[in-house]
């Protein structure tokens, strides 16, 4: 059976919630509110996320392993650059001196841990992203959309759903 | 205060647990809805007000001046900037430290007030951001026209090179290479990556043109899915992290430059905290006088309120008191350490050739942001206008007389010189700085949203939560919707 | 591999100089003394350092600017002073005024130059590694890496670096040396460019001579073998240079003589003032510890005595 796109638009976050709710409620064949629903909000809300159930974020283990990646290259490198300086020591000082190596190697730790931070927003968040099959500009501006992927034979409940909950405006995809 | 509405929540004990994100609401007028933010921005892309096309002339005529004056130095040689032997370090060395000073404000108003959930800094920080990265990038300008062969500036690049030779990695210069350059890059890839979400509201609403692609390109297919968002939180919040310590380390190693080094009056072990906390201090200062020049540029009037600009001033205020409180620590620690040529560079400092700027100095920094602390003042737009540009020439002479004074009396009784006024050059380079720093800014706020349209969403509608919360509590029943607002 | 390297060699690149662990030097440690009795302040080892460092005369309005080249300064001092404006104002026909005329002891010469010191507060602080020490213990300068960031002379307690502030080869802009006169520049020393920085080099193309001729004969270089062109020139021969390591150098015995350790920061002879008569070497700003390698042997003055 073929599935279907369908995306609401909701004018508040509370009637979005509501109809999430009653949509996870109603257990349809064929639709997974975990897969087949997405959210889409002008705001972050992490209220929302009580209404999905925990969702997994990964991305803060992107600046761990980068910044202790870079430490460690920078720290080598630095030392092993100096390894070179033996014909032109500085007086007084050691060749490879420590404390002062730190100084850097902090400073690249946290330009490894910035860059694998922006690294792992892009993979987890999936960006550059392509365009969802339905889109309207209004969810970035002042409405939450939810883009509904589901059998055909269920979308009519689906859509009786979220009208019961309010959504103002519904977008469709051409039937097949 | 917990949200008590039943009235449609059918799991109220799974769904609406805990504490609502935001309880401070008052930084934003309570009739501001969502679309009336996007079209507010969106708009000041199109329209600002004529003096904008004034302030972008004025800049392209300092910059020239600056370049001008750089190019008669590139040719001559560094001594038309009339320092000695002595006298090496100048205006430049003081103008770097500035810029480095002014780009910290916008860290610590976009990284730590965000980690505490300062709501109020949710209209300001865009553009104090853009201020860190353009700052950074003019006081980088000025570690380069202050070498005497910038045409090898390269040579402090660490890469293995056909010369066979590495950077003396022993160098303060050398890390604040390294720290201004990581620190310049984090604060670009903070900017960008707090503005996708906003880039992707102006792709939807801008149909043509070059814009069109511009922000199609930069907002990578954001369209503020769950997924997205989930994850652009938390990365935005490592990110604020991040900025945080290398804001610190940032300034710190700046004033290591001068710490570790052997001279009278550098030679300071508080250093690196007076640098910080004077780096947010001016930058503070240099924040308001922004604020008020894009307030009225760009019609940001409902968004840059009077109520945020109290706030802004009491922390410029608490800086400004924790700064003098540092610097009469400096002082105490030259004084009583009795090392007896920092005390007679301190002695020098007040009573020889710059006393006069000394004295001028800690009037600005130290006796006038007490003009800050009067309520009546801190929302009167002249004053504070005048005043935050005062505080930041009073900076702007402290990191000169940090600078300037050491080299001409130093260890070394023979070479003292205190003859060497800086050329016109040097003061026409920092002249050309500030129009550089400013028509980057200027370009940036009619590019970029100056604003930040999610973060004032989720203020606004932090202040609908509170509202409906308020009316629930009344017994008003089921109050208005929570992101429709009055037009 | 470098970092095998690394681990191999650690205990040598955590050595600290001259006060830890195994001293660099190859058989050469080059080091001066200068005899402030004997020094007349004539100048003459100023001049020959213009002529054989190619120094650039700047003239007079930028030496009262501060942009002179002296990488050899003679600095005056005087131990009394005289009433200010007694006698200078005489010639223009002032009242002359009761008391001292001249000053008692007449001036103090102090020929200052680099001072070569073993922990230089210059070296660490260059930040492309153009100032470095050399295995025969002197402070080096490399000018085609300065870039110019003149930091070196920052940190220099003597402020003996001089900075080119002008192309002062540039026939076009400011040359100091027109047509016959660049002729008399020496072809053993490079002319710097605008834009670096620049000092004393114990007059380092004379030393690297001798030494490439001692090292094909396979001998170290001999007292005497090689001169300073400051200390060539000074007719009293007040500066004595040679190679510390040699125990035979004057020099050696000039510093054990005086009881000046290069290694420390504060001579055990300062604390017998009394018995001091003979032993007169001191090196300047040794309380911040550069540890340099230019001992002054104190003018004896009447009044000492």
């Amino acid at each position: 059976m073929s599935k279907r796109h369908l995306l609401a638009l909701f004018d508040s976050f509370d009637e979005a919630g509501e109809a999430i709710l009653e949509l996870r409620g109603a257990k349809l064949k064929g639709f997974d509110t975990d897969h087949d629903m997405i959210i889409k909000s002008p705001i972050e809300h992490p209220e929302f996320n009580r209404v999905f159930g925990p969702k997994p974020v990964h991305v803060q283990w992107f600046p761990l392993f980068g910044s202790i990646v870079g430490c460690t290259f920078l720290f080598l490198l630095v030392s092993g650059s100096q390894a070179n300086f033996f014909e032109q020591l500085k007086g007084g000082k050691p060749i490879v001196p420590i404390p002062i190596n730190l100084v850097m190697t902090y400073a690249l730790f946290m330009l490894s841990g910035v860059f694998l931070t922006v690294l792992g927003l892009f993979v987890c968040a999936g960006l550059p992203a392509r365009r969802l099959p339905l889109y309207s500009s209004k969810v970035l501006d002042d409405q939450i959309g939810i883009l509904v992927k589901a059998d055909e034979a269920t979308m009519p409940v689906i859509k009786a759903i979220l009208t019961k909950h309010k959504a103002i405006e519904f977008q469709e995809e051409a039937g097949k | 205060m917990k949200i008590k509405s039943d009235t449609f929540i059918r799991n109220p004990k799974d769904l609406w647990k805990g504490e609502p994100e935001h309880t401070e609401v008052r930084d934003l007028s309570p009739h501001i809805g969502f679309n009336q933010i996007t079209s507010d921005v969106v708009n000041s892309l199109e329209n600002p007000r004529p003096i904008y096309w004034w302030a972008i002339a004025i800049c392209i005529a300092m910059v020239g001046v600056g370049v001008a004056c750089e190019v008669h130095q590139y040719k001559t040689g560094l001594g038309v900037s009339n320092k000695s032997n002595t006298n090496v370090w100048g205006v430049y060395i003081a103008s770097f430290i500035f810029w480095v000073g002014v780009s910290h404000a916008g860290t610590l108003l976009s990284a730590l007030l965000h980690l505490t959930h300062s709501d109020w800094r949710k209209s300001v920080f865009r553009y104090a951001e853009a201020m860190t990265t353009f700052a950074l990038m003019t006081a980088g300008l000025f570690v380069i026209v202050h070498l005497g062969r910038l045409w090898q500036v390269y040579y402090v690049m660490p890469y293995p090179n056909e010369r066979g030779i590495w950077p003396n990695f022993q160098s303060p210069l050398v890390w604040d290479m390294f720290v201004i350059g990581t620190y310049l890059t984090c604060s670009s890839i903070f900017l960008y990556t707090g503005m996708i979400p906003d880039l992707a509201v102006f792709r939807d609403n801008i149909h043509d043109g070059w814009r069109k692609k511009l922000y199609t390109f930069l907002a990578m297919g954001w369209q503020g899915t769950d997924r997205q968002w989930r994850n652009f939180r938390v990365a935005y919040l490592t990110l604020s992290v991040y900025l945080i310590i290398l804001a610190v380390s940032g300034h710190s190693v700046v004033s290591s430059d001068f710490a570790m080094s052997q001279q009278p009056g550098w030679h300071i072990t508080s250093f690196p905290p007076y640098f910080v906390v004077g780096a947010l201090y001016s930058g503070n200062a240099a924040l308001i006088t922004v604020f008020i020049i894009l307030r009225y540029m760009f019609r940001y009037e409902e968004y840059l309120n009077m109520d945020v600009l109290r706030k802004l001033v009491r922390l410029t205020f608490a800086l400004a008191m924790i700064w003098t409180y540092l610097h009469f620590i400096e002082m105490a620690t030259v004084w009583y350490g009795h090392d007896q040529a920092a005390k007679d560079q301190l002695i020098f400092k007040a009573t020889g050739v710059y006393a006069g700027w000394w004295w001028l100095f800690n009037f600005l920094a130290v006796v006038c942001p007490w003009v800050m602390a009067f309520r009546r003042w801190q929302t009167n737009l002249p004053v504070q206008m005048v005043l935050s540009l005062l505080l930041n020439v009073g900076m702007w002479l402290e990191r000169w007389l940090i600078v300037a004074p050491t080299l001409g009396h130093s260890h070394y009784p023979w070479t003292f010189d205190f003859d060497q006024w800086p050329s016109y050059i040097q003061w026409g380079i920092l002249f050309g700085s500030f129009g550089w720093f400013g028509l980057l800014l200027l370009v940036f706020c009619k590019v970029f949203p100056a604003v930040s349209m999610y973060e004032l969403k989720e203020l606004a509608y932090a202040r609908k939560v509170e509202l409906r919360h308020a009316h629930a509590e009344e017994g008003h029943g089921r109050p208005e919707l929570a992101t429709k607002g009055a037009h | 591999m470098s970092i095998a390297n690394l681990l191999q060699n650690w205990s040598r690149y955590r050595d600290t100089h001259p006060y830890g662990g195994a001293k660099p030097h190859m058989g050469y440690k080059w080091a001066m003394a200068i005899d402030m009795d004997i020094c007349t302040g004539c100048n003459a080892c100023t001049v020959a350092c213009y002529a054989e460092n190619n120094l650039a005369v700047v003239g007079k309005e930028k030496f009262l600017n501060g942009k002179s080249m002296h990488w050899l300064r003679i600095e005056r001092y005087w131990h009394d002073s005289v009433e200010a404006g007694d006698p200078i104002e005489l010639a223009d026909g002032k009242e002359f005024k009761e008391g001292k005329q001249f000053h008692d002891q007449g001036a103090h010469f102090l020929p200052m130059m680099c001072q070569h010191c073993e922990a230089a507060p210059c070296e660490t602080v260059c930040p492309v590694g153009a100032t470095n020490h050399t295995q025969d213990g002197i402070n080096s300068q490399i000018y085609n890496r300065c870039v110019g960031s003149r930091y070196c002379n920052a940190n220099c307690p003597y402020k003996v670096r001089y900075f080119n502030w002008f192309n002062y080869q540039d026939p076009a802009t400011e040359n100091v040396w027109p047509e016959p006169l660049n002729q008399q520049l020496n072809p053993d020393v490079t002319v710097r460019s605008k834009g670096v920085m620049e000092k004393c080099t114990f007059c380092v193309q004379r030393l690297r001579a001798v030494m490439v001729d001692a090292r094909t004969e396979e001998r170290l270089v001999r007292e005497g073998e090689v001169q300073t062109a400051c200390q060539q020139a000074c007719l009293a021969g007040a500066i004595s240079f040679g190679n510390m390591l040699n125990p035979e150098s004057r020099i050696s015995k000039q510093w054990m003589q005086q009881e000046v350790n290069i290694a420390l920061d504060a001579q055990p002879k300062n604390k017998h003032v009394g018995d001091a008569v003979d032993k007169r070497g001191y090196r300047i700003l040794e309380n911040l510890r550069p540890y340099p390698s230019v001992m002054y042997l104190e003018q004896v003055r009447e009044s000492a005595v």
